[in-house]
């Protein structure tokens, strides 16, 4: 009876068309009077006590570092060296721009940020270079998605914040996967573009490129490299990777002005304002549901119906691709995180694995309609029609949910660098 | 310095006071500075505090130094606290500008010439709500000063920190009453929220 009125509660918000915010705190009020103590106060407590946690710093800071970047020219600079590097492949610049978004995602924590530092250059050029349409917009939009996969990741660090799992292991975690699907997608593009011209490598055109683009090339070295050696925590290696943005782009590019700083600053806050209340509310209502032993109750309640792990996975793979469809990446972190998590490890697959498998789904969802960011995003950015852009990221999205598949099949592929175990 | 999103244009519609507009425009502005005040704070210091850790200390013991804590002692509390300043103020920011996350679940449920109504419904259920939020969050602060509750080894009381979370959350709710009194006040959404 409780509940039904919990679920009566939370649908009548959405009804109502309430934020999030409201939701999550109609929810924790809802448990709090219905199975706690009624002390409607704790809420804002574990909302403070949430908060207060080390890593959640590292989320400005990468944002701020996103907004730097795609005001200056890292992007651009780091296209120009890897279109220079494929050019001898067929489909060289199918190839460079799904390299140039892996090397960007190193960089940023977002899809839609890697999406359009990378897209907005190399769109028109595909384009002008002779490549089928459908296949470009299919290309620049999955690629973009690799910026979840491919830490530093956003998703990944609210992941980490919800269900106290360690951010580095999930950063380090991510990066075969993320790999895995740089080569599945550079594959796919040499063979669908086979018939394509080549050109010779130039190496006086790559030195000069590479001389041009070389500050921006460190940065995923200096990032990943810190993050990968332990040398840095995550919020360390956003501290680093915003100084070396900031530096880079004052002073060597010389394509950032105080003015545009405080732009970049006002657009993190409007994220911020949204984001962090969110989690904190979130946090607030993942200790009331730990406290009430809610997880354990889901556990024992799944394990009543599903005994065996694959079965499991299974279920929980198509629940996440359906979810990924209607929710964004950070809704359905944060609401499904703290309760899947849990679930996951009684069915003996680690935190760390699981929210790798979880962003691999949701990032899927980025290119799936009805709420497929990138989807949304690219057809205001390159002016094509919904239905097209879905027709473009079908082949794509096959692409990523084999990798997706591969990679629930043998775990090692995320877990040897964090385990040190086939 | 213009930062609001575009307003629903609706024929019909009550035109909000100037007063009105230029109050929540200018009320606005302060939470924008305070947000970016308080991320830049942020960012400084975690800035020098990974410097002087990372690259400074060793560079002065390479010369032969014994600097001692090169890093700033307290660079996370205070980041804590003012992330927890600009987190709140970005509420407000997160209403004027239309960011807050809404599911799209029951979008489209109304018919067509209900909407208006529902939305000013829903914005007023929305304030209500933060309004209770305010007064248990404002209960919280009041019940930290009593106690004198103290951050640890900053030794500083809490509560001034503490009560961006009811102000934050008065912000917001203040400007969803405005939007149900003036729809035309409420900001349009953006295209996509990540």
């Amino acid at each position: 009876m409780k509940a039904i009125g919990l679920v009566a509660v939370v649908g009548a918000s959405l009804a109502m068309r309430q934020p999030l915010l409201v939701i999550l705190l109609a929810a924790a009020a809802c448990v709090h009077l219905l199975w706690g103590r009624g002390n409607l106060e704790d809420i804002i407590e574990d909302m403070w006590v949430g908060l207060d946690k080390e890593v959640i710093l590292s989320i400005p800071l990468f944002i701020l570092c996103g907004g730097v970047m795609t005001r200056g020219s890292i992007a651009q600079r780091l296209i120009r060296i890897l279109a220079a590097l494929t050019k001898p492949l067929p489909g060289g610049l199918a190839v460079a721009t799904i390299l140039s978004c892996a090397v960007f995602s190193a960089i940023s924590g977002s899809s839609i940020v890697t999406m359009l530092a990378i897209g907005t250059v190399m769109y028109p050029a595909m384009l002008q270079a002779g490549y089928d349409n459908k296949f470009s917009l299919g290309a620049i939009m999955s690629g973009g998605t690799l910026g979840i996969v491919i830490p530093p990741s956003i998703p990944m660090i609210i992941y980490g914040l919800v269900t106290e799992t360690s951010v580095t292991d999930l950063f380090v975690a991510g990066f075969g996967p993320g790999l895995l699907l740089t080569l599945a997608l550079s594959a796919y593009s040499v063979w669908f573009n086979w018939g394509m011209p080549t050109i010779a490598f130039k190496f006086a055109e790559f030195w000069v490129a590479f001389k041009e683009g070389i500050w921006a090339a460190m940065m995923p070295v200096i990032l990943l490299g810190g993050i990968y050696s332990g040398y840095f925590t995550a919020t360390e290696a956003a501290a680093v990777a915003l100084t070396y943005a900031l530096i880079i782009e004052i002073f060597v590019h010389k394509e950032l002005k105080l003015g545009d700083f405080y732009t970049v600053v006002l657009d993190t806050s409007k994220l911020g304002g949204s984001l962090f209340p969110l989690i904190a509310v979130a946090l607030s209502l993942n200790i009331v549901l730990t406290e009430h032993r809610a997880p354990q109750s889901l556990v024992d309640l799944m394990q009543g119906y599903v005994t065996s792990p694959v079965t499991f996975i299974v279920l929980v793979n198509i629940l996440l691709i359906f979810v990924g469809c209607l929710m964004t990446t950070g809704e359905a972190i944060l609401v499904l995180g703290p309760l899947l998590a849990p679930l996951a490890e009684s069915y003996g697959f680690s935190k760390v694995m699981f929210g790798i498998i979880m962003i691999l789904n949701l990032e899927i969802g980025y290119l799936t309609p009805p709420v497929g960011l990138n989807l949304i995003v690219a057809m205001g950015a390159f002016k094509q029609s919904f239905g097209l852009l879905c027709r473009a990221a079908i082949p794509f999205i096959v692409i990523m949910l084999v990798c997706l598949i591969i990679v629930v099949w043998q775990p090692w592929i995320a877990m040897y660098p964090v385990t040190g175990r086939f | 310095m213009s930062e609001l999103s575009p307003r629903i244009v609706q024929p019909g519609l009550a035109v909000p006071p100037e007063n009105v507009r230029r109050l929540l425009e200018g009320w606005h502005r302060a939470e924008c500075w305070v947000a970016v005040g308080a991320f830049s704070f942020i960012a400084g210091l975690l800035i020098l505090d990974v410097l002087g850790r990372e690259f400074l200390g060793p560079v002065l013991r390479l010369l032969g130094f014994e600097p001692g804590a090169t890093g700033i002692f307290f660079s996370q509390k205070l980041s804590i606290f003012a992330l927890v300043i600009g987190s709140f103020a970005g509420i407000g920011i997160a209403t004027a500008t239309g960011a807050h996350i809404v599911p799209g679940f029951a979008s489209g449920w109304v018919p067509h010439g209900w909407q208006l109504a529902f939305d000013r419904a829903a914005d007023l259920l929305t304030g209500v709500c933060l309004l209770v939020v305010v007064w248990f969050g404002y209960k919280f602060v009041a019940s930290s000063m009593v106690t004198d509750l103290r951050a640890p080894v900053l030794d500083w009381p809490v509560w001034p920190v503490q009560f961006a979370i009811p102000l934050g959350f008065l912000s917001a709710a203040g400007r969803y009453f405005f939007y149900a009194a003036w729809p035309l006040l409420r900001p349009v959404p953006p295209e996509f929220r990540e």
